[in-house]
């Protein structure tokens, strides 16, 4: 099931953007109900090899971290202006 | 007119500084807690935080109100002391088991060591003016140390450059200067305090 982020609208299929306009959505397994993912200090995590939790509403705001399967963490650094 | 010049001499000798909020950044095991803990018994008496050779030993914000660094010529430089958790790119538990830490004990050091690094990053918007560490003896010329200097630039933050470790043989502070010329440097070691008292005189200069 795919969930739109904006209005909330479900789509069992993926596609582009939703009638709204959006483009943003949450995927959720069939059978697991809706699930908005709220992550603890980063912002995706990855449960394992490529398969992602991504909480969307965070990702606005830096630094942007990932975890991978093991727990180690990854930061990506806020970019500025490179004048070196 | 000698009355007002009188006057301009007395506020600009004896005024009384605001206290500036001084921040300590740089990547992680770059000596910010040494220099921090050094600052505030040269001034306060009293250290600020514990020092390991385990990284990200430092992960929270440490903070010293009321460090009066005295200057001669009797200026005095009032200043609250923010000693920030080391910055990374990447922050793995398996690293802390190599100090013999456990695997759970390592996990939740990373885990606050992460932590660490996002509210520095976020304290970078509030300091007054900051000293940036880099270990002389390494190359200063990382992902952390520009994205450091060129967010307290963006937000217009006087930096003094602290060259540390020059006690190390393998110090060179010629590379620092080098890769990063605009800002004034100072080489120190934090550890054994060559060379502090410079460090001060441009904190006073500078700030």
């Amino acid at each position: 099931m795919h969930t739109c982020k904006v209005c909330g609208k479900e789509f069992e299929k993926v596609r582009q953007t939703c009638d709204c306009g959006s483009s943003a959505f949450v995927f959720t397994k069939n059978g697991n109900g809706k699930k908005i993912v709220a992550l603890d200090l980063e912002n995706i995590r990855m449960l394992e090899r490529g398969v992602f939790e991504i909480d969307l509403k965070s990702l606005s705001r830096d630094p942007v971290v990932v975890m991978d399967e093991n727990g180690v963490y990854y930061v990506r650094l806020p970019i500025v202006k490179n004048t070196f | 007119m000698l009355g007002k010049i009188i006057e301009w001499l007395r506020k600009k000798l004896f005024r009384k500084r605001k206290s500036i909020a001084l921040g300590l950044y740089g990547a992680t095991n770059a000596g910010k807690t040494t220099l921090a803990n050094r600052i505030c018994i040269d001034w306060s008496g009293e250290p600020l935080g514990a020092v390991s050779v385990i990284p990200h030993e430092t992960r929270l914000v440490q903070k010293k109100e009321h460090v009066v660094i005295k200057m001669k010529g009797g200026m005095t430089i009032p200043m609250t002391i923010l000693d920030m958790p080391g910055i990374a790119v990447k922050v793995d538990y398996r690293d802390f088991m190599e100090f013999g830490l456990g695997e759970k004990e390592a996990k939740a050091r990373a885990k606050e060591a992460t932590r660490g690094i996002i509210e520095a990053i976020k304290g970078l918007a509030d300091v007054d003016a900051a000293l940036v560490m880099m270990d002389a003896s390494e190359d200063p010329y990382t992902q952390v140390n520009i994205t450091i200097l060129g967010n307290l630039e963006a937000k217009s933050v006087p930096v003094i450059l602290v060259a540390n470790k020059i006690d190390l043989p393998t110090a060179n502070m010629l590379r620092i200067r080098e890769a990063f010329p605009q800002y004034p440097m100072v080489g120190i070691s934090a550890v054994t305090g060559e060379n502090v008292e410079k460090l001060y005189e441009t904190i006073a200069a500078k700030f």
